[in-house]
């Protein structure tokens, strides 16, 4: 088998799965990353005073969508691969290429969005913990980071959904 | 949908009447009592004073009280009753009804109690359990512990360090003296115990040996028995404490049912800090007394009409401009645009000669809040679950705002979630698929083709482009709104020709651009309209000084009109991404559902879906909800308000009776 037949057959839905991977994963990681940052400080503040646990828990709960996110784009890429019809072996090189790079906003603004919101979201632990009336601020703080986040999810989905 | 006229009251009376007068008041709720604008440093004003501070000090150590009492009884006794327990409701009079009130301190005064014994008895827990860990290693010597030598035998209780070889030192002992005899005791962590008896002429040699291997006399002064018989004796101590710090808990526990009384109690004590807090600003001659406040021009006549029982002068004025940035503001709401509240004093209230943003923000509020949520589902357990909450608890303050502002934007998705066709997403769509049936018709939420009912009217997922445009529309639609409301504000204040060339000028720019794009209206080949506008524009030169400031003028009014407006316009984008956002999550966790139960017999396949679709819609709705609040919030903040609001105000806060857990009755 020559390396052009080789890449003609497996290049497409390799290119596809990359991308899912990457959407998946690298906004997985992000969202680890954030919970975990936000998971740190809360349990600082909650070894002092456990009875903010629900606040806390909102918090940390925050920078976790976008792992979901990246899940939903994954999921949508390898559903418009044909994955789940069973026709991913007939994807063109060309179609692998496109999702992958629709897959990437998702993989970036995942990762990167979920560190700075984890990031938010431990320093409104602070609030938490000298106001506790005023936490909903800290909350709305976490949100403007997660619209970003969305952007993301919805230029891979406009890209995977009409790309081809 | 106003904001209140206030004025400023003056009041003089008789020291005799204060309190009742000071009680009258707070009744009303209408008055907002502050200093008087008077130095008391000044000799003039010698023969003034504030008010003692005793009443305030007295109340608020009722307050602290009644607080520890409840958080005392919150830790020993569990109550019943889940998160939407309505609050009793009674009358004024039985809230300050001064025998329940006595009572009530007496129950918190003995429940503080019992925690300070309950303290007492834990410390002497601790102490006698020190003791039974300092006799333990002591326990296998059967001697008493008292046991001190004569003229020829000296006693020694000793340790050496754990490490410390016994068997050697034993060995090193008996080499000094055969007249020894050392009985070893125990050990813990740190140290061997042993007793060593031996005649005293050989005490020091014994000593010696012993001093190599760390021997140092162990203190056990104070004790008489034997170790064991002491232990016995602690133990039964320690029984003893046990039993009567069980009994103080169950003590402190019986006071359970008193919660709600203690709870009655220090809402009283509350309005008695407040009406202590007021009488605090104002100020007393020997027999009479001065106060000064703001009172709202509604209230004045009732606030009349309940002070001509007393001997007392009054005036109230409308204050001046001057005055303004120091005037309370209270805007006056009606059942639809009051639960806004939340989100206008989230931000900062209006200044007083500024525009109550309420009933402006209320339909667009609303409005986008549903666009944004749109589902027929999502929408109407919103608005249910909100409802139950209103219904049960009647919350109070801005939660309570919050909670009726969601009833509304609960029933504004669910409508614009059946006309844009989400029911849990394409919930219908997959449940039918999962099951083979034919896909179900229902107007807007299932219309396959052919079928003959209405499709949706916007179809998020299909056409995100037109609902786009749409977005984008009604974005324009509520930034000329603000922008309408400047008009207003600046033609109020008599600066007409700043209205309509601050304001005018992109009105008609707007409209020219649009007719250009209409290609209506030219005239020559040129967009009359727009041209117009433009030329307008150069108004803007009007404050500037020499050719170079109103070139920069007009320069930086284009400048920050073009990427103003216009990003403006592009920010409420948000609002079809947060439809769409909404709709592909629910629509992955549809398939995610329904991807096991396809191959399955029904009655495995319906419950698996189930299950998959209520923890995913659970966290789309939750995560939604949020999402939506802030985003919609933030489009009236930055985006709407900016065109016209003036904020900076301070919030109204009169002396009325404000509680936490009662609702008090009107009395009729």
């Amino acid at each position: 088998m020559s390396i052009s037949e080789f890449l003609s057959m497996y290049a497409g839905p390799f290119f596809g799965f990359l991308g899912a991977a990457l959407a998946a994963g690298l906004a997985c990681v992000g969202s680890a990353k954030g919970t975990g940052l936000a998971g740190e400080a809360g349990a600082g503040l909650l070894s002092e005073d456990p009875s903010q646990f629900s606040k806390c828990m909102i918090l940390q709960v925050i920078p976790g969508t976008q792992g979901l996110y990246g899940l939903v784009i994954g999921f949508l890429a390898l559903m418009k691969m044909g994955l789940f019809d069973g026709t991913v072996a007939q994807l063109s090189v060309a179609n692998g290429l496109l999702i992958l790079a629709a897959c990437l906003p998702m993989a970036l603004g995942g990762l990167l969005s979920g560190i700075a919101q984890g990031r938010v979201a431990a320093a409104s632990v602070n609030i938490v913990a000298k106001n506790p009336n005023d936490w909903s601020k800290g909350m709305v703080l976490c949100i403007i980071v997660e619209f970003y986040a969305i952007l993301s999810l919805l230029i891979s989905f406009l890209m995977i959904m009409f790309g081809f | 949908m106003a904001i209140v006229k206030m004025k400023r009251l003056r009041l003089m009376g008789m020291r005799s009447d204060r309190e009742s007068l000071l009680q009258l008041l707070q009744k009303l709720g209408c008055v907002e009592v502050d200093e008087p604008a008077i130095d008391l440093s000044d000799p003039q004003w010698a023969a003034v004073a504030k008010p003692d501070g005793g009443g305030l000090a007295a109340a608020r150590e009722q307050s602290n009280l009644l607080d520890q009492a409840l958080n005392v009884l919150a830790k020993h006794a569990s109550f019943k009753g889940g998160l939407l327990r309505p609050r009793p409701r009674l009358s004024r009079r039985e809230l300050f009804d001064q025998d329940s009130y006595r009572q009530g301190l007496d129950i918190a005064q003995a429940i503080v109690d019992g925690e300070r014994g309950l303290a007492s008895l834990t410390a002497e827990q601790g102490k006698l359990q020190t003791q039974k860990a300092a006799l333990a290693p002591w326990l296998p010597l059967d001697v008493p512990l008292e046991l001190s030598g004569d003229e020829n035998i000296a006693v020694i209780f000793g340790t050496i360090p754990a490490r410390a070889d016994y068997s050697a030192m034993e060995a090193a002992v008996t080499q000094a003296s055969e007249l020894t005899n050392l009985t070893y005791a125990g050990a813990d962590r740190d140290l061997q115990y042993f007793l060593l008896i031996c005649h005293k002429d050989v005490e020091q040699a014994c000593c010696e040996a012993m001093r190599e291997f760390g021997f140092s006399r162990a203190n056990v002064r104070g004790w008489t028995g034997t170790a064991a018989d002491n232990d016995r004796m602690l133990d039964n101590q320690l029984a003893v404490v046990a039993d009567k710090i069980a009994q103080t808990k169950e003590h402190i526990a019986s006071y359970a049912p008193h919660r709600d009384a203690l709870r009655r109690c220090l809402d009283r004590a509350a309005q008695d800090i407040a009406r202590e807090e007021a009488k605090s600003r104002l100020v007393d001659s020997e027999c009479a007394f001065y106060l000064e406040g703001w009172v709202p021009d509604p209230d004045e006549k009732a606030l009349g009409e309940a002070l001509s029982g007393f001997t007392c002068a009054w005036d109230t004025r409308a204050p001046e401009r001057e005055e303004y940035p120091t005037v309370p503001v209270k805007l006056k709401s009606n059942v639809l645009t009051e639960p806004l509240t939340t989100i206008t004093t989230m931000y900062s209230l209006p200044a007083y000669d500024g525009v109550d943003p309420n009933g402006l923000m209320m339909p667009f509020y609303v409005f986008f809040f549903g666009f944004m949520f749109a589902d027929l589902g999502y929408g109407l357990i919103l608005a249910a679950v909100t409802a139950l909450i209103q219904w049960r608890i009647r919350p109070k303050g801005g939660f309570g705002q919050l909670v009726r502002l969601m009833i509304m934007c609960g029933i504004s998705s669910a409508v614009i979630g059946l006309l844009t066709g989400g029911f849990f997403s394409d919930f219908l769509v997959q449940f039918t698929g999962m099951l083979d049936l034919p896909t179900p018709v229902v107007p807007f939420l299932s219309a396959p083709e052919g079928s003959g009912v209405p499709t949706p009217l916007l179809n998020v997922m299909e056409d995100p482009m037109s609902v786009l445009v749409f977005s984008l529309v009604v974005g324009l639609v509520q930034i000329v709104v603000g922008m309408a409301v400047k008009f207003w504000m600046l033609c109020r204040d008599g600066k007409v020709l700043d209205a309509v060339l601050d304001v005018g000028s992109w009105w008609v720019i707007f409209v020219g651009i649009a007719l250009m794009a209409l290609k209506v209206g030219n005239v020559g080949g040129y967009p009359v309209v727009l041209l117009v506008g433009c030329v307008m524009l150069l108004g803007q030169a009007r404050g500037a000084k020499g050719i170079g400031g109103k070139v920069a003028a007009v320069v930086g009014a284009v400048y920050n009109g073009v990427t103003g407006y216009f990003g403006d316009i592009l920010s409420y984008s948000r609002l079809m991404v947060m439809m769409l956002a909404g709709s592909v999550i629910g629509q992955v966790f549809n398939i995610l559902a329904a991807m096991p139960g396809s191959g399955l017999h029904p009655a495995l396949g319906i419950p698996i879906f189930f299950i998959i679709f209520l923890l995913g819609h659970s966290f789309n709705i939750g995560l939604n909800v949020i999402g939506t609040y802030v985003h919609t919030s933030r489009l009236q903040y930055l985006e709407f308000f900016k065109q016209f609001y003036q904020e900076g105000g301070r919030p109204w806060r009169p002396l009325e009776i404000n509680t936490k857990y009662v609702d008090i009755e009107e009395e009729k």
